[in-house]
């Protein structure tokens, strides 16, 4: 392995400063950086090279929390004390006092897990897309759907859709969200649980939490699950594989409730039920975790109401290091309750995210994103946790690709 | 049925999903509310599943390589 100490540094110190005003600049040189980005973006295109890992500790990077709005700043106050920055470094000569046998043991898994990925070779039609619906015992194999095919396009707000290239930093591909509704009128409740590292949202109804919705799953064989997902599009719903196609319960889910900014029994822009589902090979065919990712199309315009967060697939430097958020419905918490997290991506390979947010069943499906220029983009969707560190599928080209061809749904 | 192998991942719904490397090859399993769950003998929640755990698996068949558990031991 290769672990280059550095490599963004530049994008990483823009990111700080804009987050966090106050926090004194990283001064690193503005053509070392630049030097180094060049060296590094090969990597970033080629994304998890096995034997070509890398990774740069945010050391002295504050954990600064992205998302606020909708949570008491006192909460987000408390959330970054009990949540200090993670000092994890390989230089061990240099900073063996700094290190903690748990951050130690954490690092070693992650790397036998990202070495573990590398080795596995990428399923070739992995990303192509899979259509089901509820009743539907097993996969069908389609053409992608587009927008015309459908005939709902006509109902969609139209978002503002950029795709860009670009080197270093900015995002590779990039959608962004829709905000217009005003937020209902609804009061404010904010409680810390004790040491939870996880702060609960008390406004569900201020943008994005409102875009994130808890789901009711209803498996073919009558079991129920809990979940969660994201609105990406007026009908669609961003969420994990495994939400919606559910290999030990007999395939395809039979329903999915989606209920939009639910807090606890109030659900402020009421509910739509989903029984028809776009996933992947990878995932319906093969049960990769590399590929656990779904949307559910809803018979009603839905995210009209509540908005979406845009999608972003960035490069690889871009990724690592960044602190992002995310919010879901666990079922370890009063029910229907949203819970608000936020670390640095720890690692990033070709098609993971790996991250040390506090998760717990029924955060499947929730979104990973980034909060830059008062823009939001989900990077990432949660789907596994109860390890050292948690992962989420990420946005990756391909990944980003569907997303874009399903979101007009 | 059972099986014996070591979880690769616990996917977060709720109920979780576990994902189960066994001799035999790569298994689904999934947990109900009624699922029970022992760590080293003593009973324990769902929650304490962890990726790396090395399980026994009792169920009954939920499809090919899946399983729905009804009992699940960690062994170490």
């Amino acid at each position: 392995m290769d672990f280059r100490r550095g490599g963004g540094r530049k994008q990483l110190a823009e990111e700080e400063s804009e987050l966090s005003p106050k926090t004194s600049r990283r001064s690193t040189p503005p053509e070392a950086a630049h030097k180094e980005a060049d060296h590094l973006d090969a990597g970033a295109a080629g994304q998890a090279e096995a034997g070509d890992i890398q990774y740069e500790a945010p050391r002295g990077r504050p954990a600064v929390p992205q998302e606020v709005e909708g949570i008491d700043a006192e909460l987000v106050r408390l959330h970054t004390q009990r949540h200090p920055p993670t000092t994890i470094t390989q230089d061990t000569s240099e900073n063996k006092k700094e290190q903690t046998m748990d951050v130690q043991e954490r690092w070693e898994e992650i790397q036998s897990a990202i070495e573990m990925e590398n080795t596995k070779p990428p399923i070739e039609d992995g990303h192509e897309p899979v259509s089901g619906n509820s009743g539907a015992e097993t996969a069908t194999e389609v053409d992608m759907v587009t927008a015309a095919e459908t005939g709902t396009a006509s109902e969609a707000a139209p978002a503002d859709e950029v795709m860009y290239e670009t080197d270093n930093g900015a995002a590779i591909q990039e959608v962004s969200g829709y905000v217009e509704t005003p937020p209902p009128d609804n009061p404010v409740i904010e409680i810390v649980h004790g040491a939870d590292d996880r702060v609960y949202v008390g406004n569900t109804t201020a943008y994005p939490f409102r875009t994130i919705c808890h789901l009711e799953i209803t498996a073919p064989n009558g079991k129920r699950y809990i979940g969660s997902g994201a609105f990406i599009g007026p009908r669609v719903v961003l969420t994990a594989g495994h939400c919606v196609y559910l290999h030990g319960d007999g395939g395809w889910a039979r329903s999915v409730r989606v209920i939009p900014g639910r807090r606890g029994n109030i659900m402020p822009y009421g509910e739509a039920t989903g029984t028809r589902y776009w996933s992947v090979k990878g995932w319906v065919n093969n049960r990769d975790s590399d590929y656990d990712y779904a949307v559910i199309v809803l018979p009603t315009a839905l995210g009209s109401r509540v908005g979406w967060m845009g999608l972003a697939n960035l490069s690889f430097f871009s990724l690592l290091g960044l602190n992002v958020n995310n919010s879901g419905y666990p079922g370890d918490k009063t029910y229907g309750t949203q819970w608000w997290n936020s670390n640095n991506i720890l690692a990033v390979t070709g098609r993971r995210l790996y991250y040390r947010i506090d998760t717990m069943g029924g955060q499947s499906g929730s979104p990973v994103w980034r909060y830059k220029d008062g823009q939001r983009h989900i990077v990432g969707i949660h789907t596994t946790g109860a390890s050292v560190f948690n992962g989420a599928t990420r946005v990756n080209d391909d990944v980003f690709k569907n997303l874009v061809s399903w979101k007009n749904l | 049925m059972q099986i014996e192998g070591t979880i690769t991942s616990v996917f977060e719904t709720w109920p979780v999903q576990l994902a189960v490397e066994a001799a035999g090859g790569r298994w689904h399993v999934s947990l109900s509310s009624d699922t029970t769950v022992t760590l080293r003998g003593q009973p324990a929640a769902a929650s304490a599943l962890r990726s790396g755990h090395r399980v026994r698996v009792t169920g009954s068949a939920a499809g090919p390589d899946a399983l729905a558990a009804d009992r699940i031991e960690v062994l170490a």
